[in-house]
């Protein structure tokens, strides 16, 4: 019975959290311009995509979160960029998420 | 005698990990005669559970025929609400890798960093594992100075 | 009119594919981003049979091809795997989207007509 009750607990524990994955973090070059963090600005982006039940018929959401990140730095070069794709899970449905950043050279 | 083998064999199981590598990519190499090349690495780890294992062990430790359906039902039941394409096992917090840059520069404040290699790795041990982002490179750092 | 509907969601599933995006990569993005250069690479798999991934190999002679005087950079690549027909059929993808910058040791060379190394970064500016 008291083990009945521990996995009641557990299951409101478990089911509260939401479930993330980091499928790959790449970390790009930091070359031509090799600055230092203050001789730059920090810039980021991201793109989600919503997929029910893994039906889904592009990947543009990565080239989304491409786009942004060089409008935020438009007349720069961006260096050490990190790139990072992971899943968040729900129910029946699950976000798939690129997030991108890196430093800002002008 | 036997006993005794078997319980350490399992106390090993337990303790010792299985690394299992997921991704992994190497960016340029620069040298130059002005410079060395200090190696560093940087590392970020979160714990990632397997509900799966934890499922069979709570049916391992169990003898009542109830309680073992009422952990499959659970474990079912959860599995509906984590769905979705996984590396490794699920973690429970999201974003857990995004200062590894900043480690790097922390190594490294110069920003003279070459011969990255991106490493996405997992140490599994038991329900738990240690979901791992991995950055490996040299810091240029000019002789004499 | 239900039969319909149920028939053409069965022709729906069959004839669109289910996307799932394997890796992605990203090098640093340049200031000059006027020439951008790209290339895609794929290959049909039946049932799973694929003896080897030759197909991407032509990639990087096709971007070179691109831009034979220059540098490409801020290149994003995504590896791509899209089912077909319930799963009997794969196409496995490669698409690789930068940019083409004249680079300095390209610029060298036609200056001075000789071959030169890559000091062309900041590193060896700053000496």
């Amino acid at each position: 019975m008291k083990l009945s009750i521990l996995f009641i607990l557990l299951q409101f524990v478990l089911l509260q959290g939401c479930t993330h994955s980091l499928h790959l973090s790449h970390q790009s070059d930091f070359g031509p311009s090799f600055k230092a963090y203050a001789q730059g600005e920090w810039v980021k982006s991201k793109a989600e995509q919503f997929v029910v039940m893994g039906f889904v018929s592009d990947t543009n959401y990565v080239d989304i979160a491409y786009n942004r990140l060089q409008d935020e730095c438009p007349k720069g070069q961006i260096q050490g960029i990190q790139t990072q794709y992971s899943t968040s899970h729900g129910f029946f449905s699950w976000t798939n998420v690129i997030q991108m950043q890196g430093l800002c050279v002008k | 005698m036997k006993q005794k083998l078997i319980l350490s064999v399992f106390i090993f199981s337990i303790f010792s990990s299985c690394a299992q590598l997921h991704h992994v990519q190497i960016g340029d190499i620069q040298s130059h005669p002005d410079y060395v090349m200090k190696p560093f690495d940087v590392k970020i780890s979160e714990t990632g559970v397997n509900l799966q294992d934890a499922k069979n062990i709570a049916q391992a430790v169990t003898q009542s025929e109830e309680t073992k359906k009422q952990a499959s039902d659970i474990a079912g039941i959860i599995s509906l609400f984590q769905m979705g394409p996984v590396t490794g096992n699920p973690v429970y917090v999201k974003d857990y890798a995004k200062n590894l840059v900043q480690l790097i520069y922390e190594k490294c404040p110069s920003g003279k960093v070459t011969g990255l290699m991106s490493v996405r790795e997992s140490r599994k041990y038991p329900v738990i594992s240690g979901e791992i982002v991995k950055i490996t490179g040299y810091c240029l750092i000019p002789k004499g100075g | 009119m239900l039969k319909k509907l149920l028939l053409l969601s069965i022709a729906a599933s069959f004839f669109t594919g289910c996307v799932s995006l394997n890796s992605v990569s990203l090098t640093p993005i340049p200031a000059e981003r006027s020439q951008k250069v790209s290339v895609q690479k794929d290959k049909l798999i039946f049932l799973g049979f694929n003896f080897d991934n030759d197909f991407v190999d032509s990639a990087v002679d096709d971007l070179r091809r691109q831009c034979p005087q220059g540098k490409v950079t801020g290149l994003l690549t995504k590896d791509e795997s899209i089912a077909y027909f319930l799963f009997f059929v794969w196409k496995k993808q490669l698409t690789a989207t930068g940019y083409c910058v004249k680079s300095n040791v390209a610029s060298n060379k036609q200056k001075r007509g000789a071959a030169s190394e890559d000091t062309s970064s900041d590193l060896g500016a700053e000496q």
